[in-house]
């Protein structure tokens, strides 16, 4: 004679299998938004290093910090706490300094992206560019300090130090991470 | 009916989100390793661009020790790593220092970085401004042209129709005389800018009091380096309890440090504000430097103390919370100070003069400025863009070269080349790096080949078509002609870099024209090119002349002449000749 199973028998068996596949989804859930999470924080530090190697390799070698590209009445970029606007003599083919030539490394928020442009004299043998170093960017800030490491204006910077944050929806909550360097103009 | 062959379907799916989970893990692992990876290569590489920068340091201490004999280094280990140097000669004056850091070793390097860089035995100048002129100031007749910016620390003197085609600046005028002044009678070294014994001798202060209640216009202190310091910053601090007054500081200025030299010069500093001192109140002069035990600095003491109006002082900081002072005794370090309050214009006959640019003065009268105009009083001159009455009048400014500079130039073309005794007066197919006394008098047509810097202690005098030429090993560097005497010449003359980068070729007078007003550069018209600087003396440009730069103590254009310039020579190297101290040339650096 076939027997079925018992009334109790098939609670148990369901609540035993909602226990079980609620820890599993619990588990599965946390799982991928850790994996989210972090993802977005090793994307975010590689960014994030990425851009400060780019940003302190082009202050060290920058002449000065500019006021504003173009120099002059009416410019298109101002150094300020957002805006970044390095001044570098201009070079020839041979790597030689053309007198009265200079190209620009220009440092910019562009909605949440931190963009690079370098904008060069014509006679210049630099390369121009205009490319995305950070993404998911929330704020940036760029301090102008003298020798003694005081504020000062940017065209009297002696060295610049600049913070990074960024900020991205990583599962269902925000990650930010925050990055500082600091690099002395040695051409200045 | 149960079948037994369906039992294993929650290990199927355990199985499955065990596979999710451990996947998810292995990328969190992954991307942390490769951050750490990266991470730790910044470190490293930021380590590695230091130890290079290390390199270079030895390199320059190295150069300026054993000359020539100087190579490099194949590896050196300092700390966590190491560096390796090597030496090029550019050309006869200049070598390129290539320096890698390496961490942790040459042979299996996990980072490595590379910074280049020039030295250049001489001193680096840099001309601001296209015509530069002193207390002497400018004087145009009629209908001269200036192209370019003119900035001026003496009046604007101008006849009929003349043009300025750029910003035209007059600096408040100085008093003729020193108001304070020291120099020694017992001399000594004071030496700062480093730990000497236990002391931190970085901030030194000397103390005065001006006799008249006037603003200030410019300092003169008597210094000289040792190694290549960098420029620092001097101020002027209100007195508290015999002690600088760190929270009143009334102005400050740079200090520039290729004006200084081995030996002791009195070097001008000049304010970025011309605050009023008042009469019988102590003020301080500060230095402000950085601890540096090869590169620092010696400011001239007096240990007899002859100076009655203050005294001296240092201080491992000025600006912290109890600064500690502590006195220099016996000592006065020697020092000039200059008052301002002279009035100064710019100033022309009724036809009046055009400004292209901005027009700085404290008067400004028969102009017609196009840009803005900056002024104490305005007569009859028309504004373009906007009027800013009251205005303060602008400081003025350093020349580019200093008498120290200067002097060093001829003492170097003596230790080059000895010195020769007699006038010079057919063409030389040379002048090569050494004193000449007597007169260089050449007729026409020479073509001469320059190794500076030469030294003429009689006058440079010649007619028409000479070439003079820095001779080509130079390369990027420039040279110079120094000249105690006059310097005259007719037409077509031109004095010729050695066409490299921005090399260039000075002819400089010291001949002073302060008391008896005979010009101590007088060019005739047409078609002479070249840069000339006479710190005391007066320039007459001529006519239809080429200039790179001009910069004197007056400048006078008679009539119908046109300056033109290019601007901003921004970093010029001077060549001294094998004798000549390294120096890093501005704008070189490079790193990979």
């Amino acid at each position: 004679m076939m027997k079925g199973f018992t009334l109790v028998e098939m609670i148990i068996v369901m609540s035993l299998t909602v226990i079980v596949s609620g820890m599993l989804a619990a588990i599965l859930i946390n799982n991928t938004e850790l994996v989210y999470k972090e993802t977005s924080r090793v994307s975010q530090g590689l960014d994030l290093n990425d851009a400060l190697v780019n940003l302190k390799s082009y202050i060290r070698q920058a002449q000065i910090v500019a006021v504003s590209y173009p120099e002059g009445p009416s410019p298109t970029y101002t150094s300020s706490s957002t805006q970044l606007v390095l001044k570098f003599s201009s070079l020839d083919a041979n790597g030689e300094i053309i007198s009265n030539a200079y190209d620009f490394v220009i440092y910019i928020q562009d909605q949440d992206k931190l963009r690079v442009l370098l904008i060069k004299d014509a006679a210049s043998s630099r390369r121009q560019f205009n490319t995305i170093l950070a993404k998911n960017v929330d704020e940036i800030d760029f301090d102008y300090l003298d020798a003694a490491g005081d504020s000062t204006s940017p065209q009297d910077a002696k060295k610049v130090r600049v913070s990074i944050t960024l900020k991205q929806k990583a599962g269902s909550k925000y990650e930010t991470n925050i990055a500082t360097g600091e690099a002395n103009l040695r051409n200045d | 009916m149960i079948k037994l062959n369906q039992s294993g379907q929650i290990l199927s799916i355990l199985m499955v989100a065990l596979s999710i989970i451990l996947t998810g893990a292995l990328v969190t692992v992954a991307g942390s390793r490769l951050f750490y990876e990266t991470s730790k290569y910044a470190i490293f590489s930021e380590a590695a661009v230091n130890l290079a920068e290390a390199g270079i340091d030895k390199a320059l201490a190295s150069l300026n020790k054993s000359g020539d004999d100087y190579t490099g280094e194949e590896e050196t280990f300092l700390g966590d790593g190491s560096y390796s140097v090597s030496v090029t000669a550019k050309d006869a004056s200049t070598k390129i220092i290539t320096s890698t850091g390496f961490i942790p070793n040459k042979a299996n390097p996990k980072a490595k970085r590379t910074v280049k860089i020039q030295m250049s035995q001489g001193v680096g100048v840099a001309f601001v401004y296209g015509v530069q002129v002193g207390e002497g100031g400018l004087e145009l007749g009629n209908s001269n042209i200036v192209t370019g910016s003119v900035y001026s620390n003496g009046n604007i003197v101008a006849g009929n129709s003349n043009i300025i085609s750029g910003d035209a600046w007059v600096a408040g005028g100085a008093q003729p005389n020193p108001d304070q002044q020291t120099d020694c009678v017992t001399c000594d070294d004071f030496i700062f800018g480093k730990q000497v014994g236990s002391d931190d001798r970085l901030d030194v202060a000397q103390s005065f009091r001006p006799a008249m209640t006037q603003t200030i216009n410019k300092i003169s202190l008597k210094l000289k380096t040792v190694g290549n310091p960098p420029n620092e910053i001097v101020r002027i601090l209100e007195d508290s309890g015999g002690k600088p007054d760190k929270n009143n500081v009334l102005t400050q200025g740079t200090l520039y440090s290729t004006l200084v030299t081995s030996t002791y010069g009195w070097i001008d500093v000049t304010f970025d504000s011309s605050p009023t001192l008042n009469a019988d109140t102590t003020y301080w002069l500060v230095i402000d430097t950085s601890a540096d035990t090869i590169n620092y600095w010696s400011w001239q003491n007096d240990l007899a103390q002859s100076y009655t109006a203050g005294s001296a002082k240092w201080s491992p900081k000025w600006d912290h919370g109890a600064a500690v002072w502590n006195a220099i005794n016996p000592g006065d370090l020697s020092f000039k100070t200059y008052m301002g309050g002279v009035i100064t214009s710019i100033r022309a006959a009724a036809n009046k003069i055009e400004i292209g640019g901005d027009a700085h003065a404290n008067t400004i009268e028969n102009a017609d400025i196009s840009g803005d105009a900056y002024y104490q009083s305005l007569i009859n001159s028309d504004v373009g863009g906007s009027s800013h009455p009251g205005s303060s009048d602008p400081t003025p400014k350093v020349f580019p070269i200093s008498q120290a500079n200067i002097q060093d130039w001829r003492d170097k073309a003596y230790q080059n080349g000895g010195e020769i005794i007699g006038d010079i007066t057919s063409c030389p197919p040379a002048l090569n790096s050494q004193r000449i006394i007597g007169n260089v008098n050449l007729g026409s047509g020479c073509s001469v080949t320059v190794t500076p810097p030469v030294h003429i202690v009689g006058d440079l005098t010649m007619d028409s078509n000479n070439v003079f030429r820095l001779a080509s090993s130079y390369g990027a560097a420039s040279g110079v002609i120094v000249v105690d005497g006059k310097i005259s010449m007719n037409s077509n003359n031109r004095f010729l870099g050695t066409g490299v980068g921005a090399s260039l070729l000075m002819a400089l007078s010291t001949y002073d024209s302060r008391s008896d007003g005979i010009s101590a550069v007088v060019l005739n018209s047409q078609g002479n090119t070249g840069v000339f600087y006479a710190d005391k003396g007066i320039i007459e440009p001529g006519t239809n002349n080429q200039f790179k730069e001009l910069t004197a103590w007056g400048i006078r254009l008679i009539n119908g002449s046109t300056i033109n310039y290019e601007t901003g020579l921004s970093s010029t190297m001077f060549s001294s000749g094998p004798t000549g101290s390294y120096s890093i040339v501005k704008g070189t650096y490079q790193v990979d």
